[in-house]
């Protein structure tokens, strides 16, 4: 069975496992990502479409400032945040919204996520220990195959 | 990060549930920062999510559960707080015919946030420019959000704050505590970027318009580097200085500017910088204010709808200038001409007379309101909207703009004659 680990530094604490979503853009969770909905809105993104809605969502860093923190709590509330989130860096506005949406929030990796992640791979996010586990997608069930 | 016996009892829970996830969050945003402790306060500056960007309807209720979440058991804020405006005040609302129900709505929300903060014990200021009513001097450390409170704070009076987000700062007043990183610390505040002035320009003459277009334009060319202005007159007023701090917050990211002569921590350019070379040189002339003045207008019809003047709120010197301007004159009865300012300076120009005239010309004068937000997207009903605005704010018509509302910037006699005659006189 092929996973592997990457330790970092645990931002906001709890545990999830999902599917990845990966996107290379910086995220303001009040301007690229409707609030209500969830789909990143973004024209500039790639993933423009996309829902983040219960996913492991893995981004460089974020963006946004005075009011950031409240647009994931508001996606939170409104059951489409995503499970948990794995930054690079982490911007201290994603931090506080992690942290009062009780969404699992890892940074700081000793390997660069956006090197190794895909979106679709199986991600387990850890903040309570910074560690995150990942499986590779396709892996998982030739894994069970064999 | 290290933490002081007072801070671990709060990281226990000793002061409740809001405090203890209060003071999680500061570490964790300080862990981020690299910070190694959290250092005391002396004041903090917060903003109310349901009272300023949600509220009514689902957000507002979301809103005001954060709200109830994060101050849950908590007594009393540990430091002298203010609080910025709300978004729309309800007696506007109603003149601009917002339906019964959405406005008992906004009601209802605001109550919520009035009482809340009351019971912690804020000064209620409503206000972005606090520093009307509670000072601080240079060296303090203090908490909190608020682009232009920062801007000011650190720039203006020399005391040393971080752009922090509303979450962060409401956990700065319920704590007392923020983390070390950034503005709190001397080799991080010195100049970046230096703007140079050139001779087609007179800034001894500039109105307070220019002044907003020129840190506007700056802010766009620095982004992230602290500029250093050179050439400023040194006997700028509070009330031209906080024309040049607040378009700055929204077109660049930065925390602090240096006016060379006027910052306290700039008396000379080489103190500014830290004897350090800037990272990049700007020279600003009449071409760069102009396109300043173009690109905060988004209006192509000259007829107006609502004026309004105080972004950031305005100073009695200008709420004179306001009156000298309207005395004797109507505005057009279909128009709204809206000044806003903070209830003490209210009363004040009340008891000067300067209100009588404004409002005996057609205006009002509202406190405790924050024009800039009054009509982001968010928070105006379904089939409403506001029409065509002008203003000599450019922080409030980069708002608006991005809001997708036609407007018009221009100096302040340039709005009050759009607000008699009804027309923009330059279109």
């Amino acid at each position: 069975m092929e996973s592997f680990t990457l330790k970092g530094r645990g931002a906001s604490k709890g545990v999830a496992e999902g599917e990845a979503l990966l996107t290379h853009d910086a995220i303001s969770f009040l301007s690229d990502i409707s609030i209500t909905e969830g789909i990143i809105i973004s024209p500039q993104s790639k993933c423009k479409g996309q829902s983040v809605s219960d996913k492991i969502l893995i981004f460089p860093t974020g963006r946004g400032s005075t009011a950031d923190p409240y647009g994931f709590y508001m996606l939170k509330k409104a059951g489409k945040a995503p499970k948990a989130v794995i930054n690079v860096d982490a911007n201290p506005t994603t931090v506080a919204g992690a942290i009062i949406s009780n969404t699992p929030m890892v940074y700081k990796l000793d390997k660069n996520p956006l090197d190794i992640i895909e979106t679709g791979d199986h991600v387990l996010v850890d903040g309570n220990k910074g560690i995150v586990i990942i499986t590779k997608k396709g892996r998982a069930n030739n894994g069970r195959a064999s | 990060m290290k933490l002081t016996a007072d801070e671990e009892r709060m990281l226990a829970g000793e002061s409740g549930p809001g405090v203890q996830r209060a003071i999680e969050l500061l570490i964790a945003v300080g862990e981020a920062y690299e910070a190694e402790k959290l250092i005391d306060i002396s004041s903090s500056h917060i903003l109310s999510p349901e009272m300023q960007f949600w509220n009514t309807g689902q957000l507002s209720r979301w809103s005001r559960e954060l709200v109830a979440e994060s101050v849950e058991g908590a007594t009393h804020f540990r430091v002298p707080v203010t609080i910025n405006p709300i978004f729309l005040e309800p007696t506007i609302a109603e003149r601009l015919g917002y339906p019964e129900n959405y406005i008992e709505e906004m009601r209802q929300s605001l109550a919520f946030g009035r009482e809340t903060y009351a019971r912690l014990g804020v000064i209620p200021t409503y206000t972005c420019c606090p520093f009307y009513i509670h000072p601080l001097r240079q060296g303090e450390h203090s908490g909190g959000a608020e682009s232009l409170v920062v801007l000011f704070n650190n720039s203006v009076l020399g005391v040393m704050v971080n752009r922090e987000s509303g979450p962060t700062a409401l956990a700065t007043a319920l704590t007392g505590k923020t983390p070390l990183y950034g503005m709190h610390l001397p080799e991080n505040r010195y100049g970046q970027a230096l703007i140079e002035l050139k001779d087609d320009l007179d800034p001894g003459a500039f109105t307070y318009a220019d002044y907003n277009a020129l840190s506007y334009g700056v802010g766009k060319m620095v982004v992230d580097k602290i500029p250093v202005f050179l050439g400023l007159p040194q006997n700028m007023s509070i009330t031209q200085l906080k024309y040049l701090c607040a378009p700055l917050g929204v077109s660049a990211g930065i925390p602090m500017f240096h006016a060379v002569g006027i910052t306290p921590e700039a008396p000379t350019v080489e103190a500014a910088l830290g004897g350090r070379k800037p990272e990049m040189s700007i020279e600003v002339g009449r071409k760069e204010i102009d396109q300043a003045f173009e690109e905060l207008c988004s209006a192509t019809e000259p007829k107006i709808d609502y004026v309004f003047l105080g972004c950031p709120h305005v100073t009695i010197p200008e709420m004179k200038e306001i009156a000298t301007l309207l005395q004797g004159r109507k505005i057009k009865s279909d128009l709204l001409l809206v000044v806003g300012t903070t209830e003490p300076l209210r009363l004040l120009a009340r008891e000067m007379g300067l209100v009588d005239i404004i409002e005996n010309s057609g205006g009002m004068v509202v406190s405790g309101m924050c024009s800039a937000g009054s009509f982001l997207r968010r928070g105006v009903p379904e089939g409403f909207h506001v029409g065509v605005v002008a203003t000599n704010a450019a922080k409030a018509a980069h708002y608006l703009k991005a809001g997708g509302v036609q407007v018009w910037f221009g100096t302040m006699p340039e709005c009050i004659n759009a607000a008699v005659t009804g027309k923009w006189e330059a279109a």
